[in-house]
């Protein structure tokens, strides 16, 4: 199927259409600050009314073929989700406390509850993505996932196991699986998406990341025994900052590489019959990008996310191209279906990793 | 009469067709250019208010959609049909400089007046509700957790704890028995000479802080201190503020990839650092007022802690916006310079 895909695409002639971001950080930030100050003058109840304007501005300015990406969602369904929310962790730390479990007996306490503790994850991961997607729309049409719970428990069930028998290492196979379900659970109206990436790419792009990550921290040492070997106080005093500074960001690096690497990949193996994506990112700018919105984040005390989220957006946004033939005209749309908003809000809450 | 050019969707495939779009009052949409035109009234169709300079979208009864950049037509139409006044003011809102700069203001003076007195209000009215059994048994976790890390059994001899022990009588006389005050000895390597109180009531004191003192007084001076953290609910108060200001941070930016999320929340350490030292001064003018009551002479207090000064001299210093503790200089000014309240 992949090589099919890959085939017909392939074969010219096809158009290059590259994704456009018109959002600014000036503009962005006016909003920005409203939304945030209406959030806490209200207590939190505006932010869902907040997060349905970001989600909007984000999508508006995000053009293919100069015409716009819609957000759906209806803040009424996503204050009831963190509602919904809110009322379940009280419901946790109240157990927590009447119960007095410490976090380290938890922790055992609860291996007995993995099961059904993934068959919730599935369920969420699921309801969330389905209201992410049911909630997008292109030229009105909006987008769909198709994926069910059971095959969701499937998914984690299966790599859980690899990872578990082969002592993490498998853990690639869980990131491949995840997105493998994601893409080609996704439709576009009625038209399915496909996920032509393998495994192994996935497993090749962890092992560089776990490469970053082992070789530097070895290189210190072997400067740390050398020059340790030389007594001497400015290597003291100098030395503990900068090896901060050194592991810092080298994990940086490696967070860099591991995201870039994985969003060029997700996103350029996604396809259907008639289109598919191109990303290519530049690990050199995303790395400058995190290191530098990290920076002025801490500086302006959080006054500059506005113009983070901006930069980090139209960078990710404009190195996306879609490759295609004919028009855009024919894609049909699917039925509507209703959904809540629970599912998304718990994820965003326990801050789950899903989608892309 | 209002004219307006529109993309148009029908909302059954993806196919864009260029449309004119004419309003006319009172409340007809008239939509132009398809295979016959389409009427619709305004009371059916719903507009999304404006957001930036993205595209007005115009949702139609019967799922199709139009799409225009013509914003002054829109609102014109808003405006005839007396709905979106919220929608427009919103805009106006996130439109203006001086709004923004408005709202950068009330932002401030709101956090600043949660996090510096809000919270600690709040905090300190929860705390102070919290039961005793809870604290009894919070304190018998962390002391056994403590045990398992970072303490050892002290290798102090009987008679010395016991009359050590005999410091506390008095401070749990002068606390009318309200908190179940008890000393607890162990030896730290890596804590040195210290003292820790513990929600439930007890205080530890390592062996090196012990040593550390020539006279009773200066220990009766450090159980104080101590007695102060336990009296006044410290440790909890502490755990309730860092928490309620991470989810303050986490709430205005928790919308955002984790590292934003994660360097967002870096300056809360900050505000974590300043409730922890006015809990120290508070911890310290509670001994101060105690040691008045017994006639001891606030020069122990200044004493013990130039002495745990001297003793930890070899650690590293941390930056004072960080430090749990205020600096010893200005504690020592604190004790020295103020008057303590007479009871």
């Amino acid at each position: 199927m992949g090589g099919y895909i890959l085939a017909t695409l392939l074969a010219p002639p096809y158009f290059h259409t590259p994704f456009r971001f018109t959002g600014n950080a000036q503009e962005y930030f006016r909003i920005w600050i409203v939304n945030t100050l209406l959030t806490i003058l209200t207590l939190g109840i505006y932010s869902a009314w907040a997060k349905v304007r970001k989600k909007r501005y984000f999508y508006g300015n995000t053009l293919l073929n100069d015409e716009p990406f819609d957000y759906l969602a209806d803040p009424v369904k996503i204050l009831k989700g963190r509602l919904l929310v809110l009322a379940i962790f009280a419901l946790i730390v109240l157990i927590i406390t009447f119960y007095n479990i410490n976090i380290i007996n938890a922790y055992f306490f609860f291996w007995p509850f993995i099961i059904p503790a993934s068959a919730v994850y599935a369920w969420l991961f699921v309801m969330a993505m389905r209201f992410r997607l049911r909630n997008s729309a292109y030229r009105n049409i909006r987008f769909n996932f198709r994926g069910t719970q059971i095959q969701a428990a499937w998914v984690i069930i299966k790599s859980g196991l690899v990872i578990l028998i082969t002592l993490g290492i498998g853990y690639p196979y869980y990131a491949y699986k995840r997105r493998q379900f994601v893409v080609s659970k996704t439709t576009y109206g009625t038209t399915p998406f496909t996920f032509t990436a393998t495994a192994g790419d996935f497993f090749f792009i962890y092992f560089i990341t776990g490469l970053l990550l082992f070789v530097g921290p070895s290189l210190l040492l072997v400067v740390v025994l050398t020059v340790g070997a030389v007594e001497s106080v400015l290597i003291l005093i100098f030395m503990p900052v900068l090896m901060t500074v050194y592991l810092g960001a080298l994990s940086l690096a490696a967070f860099a590489y591991r995201s870039t690497s994985i969003a060029n990949l997700v996103y350029s193996n996604c396809a259907t019959e008639r289109f598919r994506l191109k990303s290519d990112l530049e690990f050199g700018s995303m790395f400058k990008l995190y290191w530098t919105n990290a920076i002025v984040i801490i500086l302006s005390l959080g006054l500059m996310i506005p113009w983070a989220a901006i930069r980090m957006a139209r960078y990710r946004v404009e190195h996306i191209t879609l490759l295609h033939h004919g028009d855009l005209d024919d894609f049909i749309a699917g039925e509507q279906e209703r959904t809540s908003a629970a599912g998304e809000e718990i994820a965003e809450f326990f801050d789950f990793d899903i989608g892309l | 009469m209002i004219r307006f050019e529109a993309s148009y969707y029908d909302g059954k495939s993806s196919r864009k067709k260029a449309v004119e779009v004419a309003f006319s009052p009172p409340g007809r949409l008239r939509i132009i250019g398809l295979d016959r035109d389409l009427l619709h009234n305004l009371g059916e169709v719903r507009i999304s208010p404006q957001l930036g300079d993205t595209l007005r979208s115009i949702y139609l009864p019967d799922g199709a959609k139009l799409e225009t950049g013509d914003h002054r037509a829109v609102d014109a139409i808003l405006e005839a049909s007396r709905s979106g006044r919220w929608g427009r003011l919103r805009h106006l809102l996130e439109s203006r400089a001086r709004f923004a700069l408005a709202a950068v203001v009330i932002m401030i003076l709101v956090l600043w007046g949660l996090m510096g007195y809000g919270l600690p209000f709040l905090a300190a009215k929860v705390a102070q509700a919290v039961p005793a059994v809870l604290l009894e048994t919070i304190g018998k976790e962390s002391l056994a957790l403590l045990d398992r890390t970072l303490l050892r059994p002290t290798a102090l001899e009987a008679g010395k704890q016991d009359s050590i022990r005999l410091l506390l009588g008095p401070l749990v006389a002068a606390t009318e028995n309200a908190y179940d005050l008890r000393l607890e000895f162990r030896a730290s390597g890596r804590l040195g000479a210290n003292a820790l109180a513990l929600p439930s009531g007890v205080i530890v004191m390592t062996d090196d802080l012990v040593r550390l003192a020539e006279h009773a007084e200066d220990l009766t001076a450090v159980l104080a201190h101590e007695a102060g953290h336990i009296v006044q609910r410290h440790s909890l108060r502490q755990l309730l503020q860092s928490t309620a200001i991470l989810l303050v941070m986490a709430s205005i930016t928790g919308d955002l990839t984790s590292l934003t999320t994660l360097s967002a929340a870096l300056p809360t350490l900050l505000v974590d650092a300043s409730y922890s030292r006015a809990f120290e001064r508070e911890a310290d003018q509670f001994a101060l007022d105690y040691l008045a009551t017994q006639g001891i002479s606030s020069s122990h207090f200044a004493h013990i802690l130039l002495r745990l000064k001297a003793a930890h001299a070899d650690d590293p210093e941390v930056h004072n916006y960080l430090a749990s503790h205020p600096k010893t200089s200005q504690r020592i000014e604190g004790i020295t310079g103020s008057r303590p309240r007479q009871p």
